[in-house]
């Protein structure tokens, strides 16, 4: 369930970096790579702004037919993942949309693929794993490939 | 960073001294260093070694003690250094160009940063990017740590032997190049958004837990401006060809 107002946490680190924001979270020692796009929506996660006006923002940018869902992939990613402060606030549903679903859709209303919202995450290391072999952190990898891969798993 | 070694062997204090990473100097005793003690037991020659009280190893000899010592003394650094970011990657300047490669252990930092200086490179690191704030890499040019091909066993090459020179001022990274080594590989690198580059950074940075906000200051510096490259890689040949090629354009 999501915030029909949501807003990020205020006690995380967030750098932008060339349209991308990076964001850690010291309290799980997660960090966080939002693309453009997830970026855009991130920035409207300020606790006033709708759904409703954030995927209307959303589509006046990319000049292109977005419905709500193209927000909700991120703004359900930011809740899994704890960076809202008040996911459970004022609660909707969450359409069980998926990433490789949108990227269908953005293609067929003329939107590149790598505009849909994509959210890569790490385990932020120990020092003894930023030393270590490949293979030690089997944690990291399995995150990322989380999130490389669950959308495509979660549409079979 | 103040770290306070303490004997009750004077022999053990003079290997200590002869051990110390690149970079270390004399300083007034600091309330606020770490401390490590080494300790004899009396009716054997076997040591231990423990840090601000707390034990980290043996008793053992002495040779096994260092074994645990020196990695632990130079990670501790690597994480806690106060105007650093340590990011563990191998560092060269090919053609005026500054070139980063993270990567973990046994990922063949060292053979690519051998290649790339017996074919003219400036050395600066087989082991770690040493990043300032504003995202520079000081040299950090301790023996390169050969290995044979499969095996474990590390030997210590100065880099003169290889026909080699140390860097000596800070650089600018221009390049950072996450290769992958796969025998039958072909080097065709594609780019990597800066996002992405600094997420993956980050996966090799030392300091990412104890210190992350000046880490990532560190690392968006540094994929701000350079070229973000990752692929698989076959031999080292390849690389060097790829950098020369791109080099001379």
């Amino acid at each position: 369930m999501i915030s029909d107002l949501p807003r990020v946490r205020r006690d995380l680190i967030v750098k932008e970096i060339a349209g991308e924001l990076l964001v850690y979270d010291e309290v799980s020692a997660k960090a966080f790579c939002l693309n453009e796009s997830a970026a855009a929506i991130w920035g409207m996660c300020d606790g006033s702004t709708t759904i409703s006006e954030m995927t209307r923002r959303t589509a006046s940018w990319f000049g292109a037919l977005i419905d709500e869902d193209f927000v909700m992939c991120a703004l359900v990613r930011f809740g899994e993942d704890g960076l809202l402060e008040n996911e459970y606030v004022g609660a909707r549903p969450v359409v069980g949309v998926t990433r490789a679903e949108l990227v269908s859709r953005a293609g067929r209303v003329g939107l590149a693929a790598v505009a849909v919202p994509l959210v890569m995450s790490i385990v932020a290391p120990t020092a003894a794993k930023a030393y270590g072999r490949r293979g030690d952190d089997n944690d990291d990898d399995r995150n990322r490939d989380r999130d490389h891969e669950r959308d495509e798993k979660r549409g079979r | 960073m103040p770290i306070e070694i303490c004997a009750t062997e004077p022999f053990v204090l003079d290997r200590v001294r002869a051990r110390l990473p690149i970079g270390t100097r004399p300083t007034p005793r600091a309330t606020d260093a770490a401390s490590y003690a080494f300790w004899k037991n009396p009716s054997e020659e076997l040591y231990a070694l423990s840090i601000d009280g707390t034990w980290l190893a043996g008793p053992a000899p002495l040779d096994d003690v260092f074994a645990v010592f020196e990695p632990n003394l130079i990670m501790r650094i690597a994480e806690r250094a106060p105007h650093h970011t340590f990011v563990h990657a191998g560092v060269v300047r090919f053609r005026e160009r500054g070139i980063m490669l993270p990567g973990y252990s046994f990922a063949g930092k060292t053979t690519l940063v051998a290649a790339l200086v017996r074919a003219g490179a400036i050395y600066y690191s087989d082991e770690y990017a040493v990043l300032d704030r504003a995202g520079f890499a000081h040299p950090y040019p301790r023996p390169l740590q050969m290995r044979e091909p499969g095996g474990v066993k590390q030997t210590a090459i100065p880099v003169g032997d290889i026909g080699g020179i140390a860097g000596i001022e800070p650089i600018k990274i221009d390049v950072v190049a996450f290769c992958t080594y796969e025998p039958d590989g072909r080097f065709r690198p594609r780019a990597v958004t800066a996002g992405r580059a600094a997420l993956e950074m980050l996966r090799y940075t030392m300091s990412a837990r104890y210190a992350p906000e000046a880490a990532l200051d560190a690392l968006q510096r540094v994929v701000s401006s350079a070229t973000l490259l990752e692929g698989t890689r076959g031999d080292t040949s390849q690389v060097i060809d790829f950098f020369a090629e791109r080099f001379s354009a």
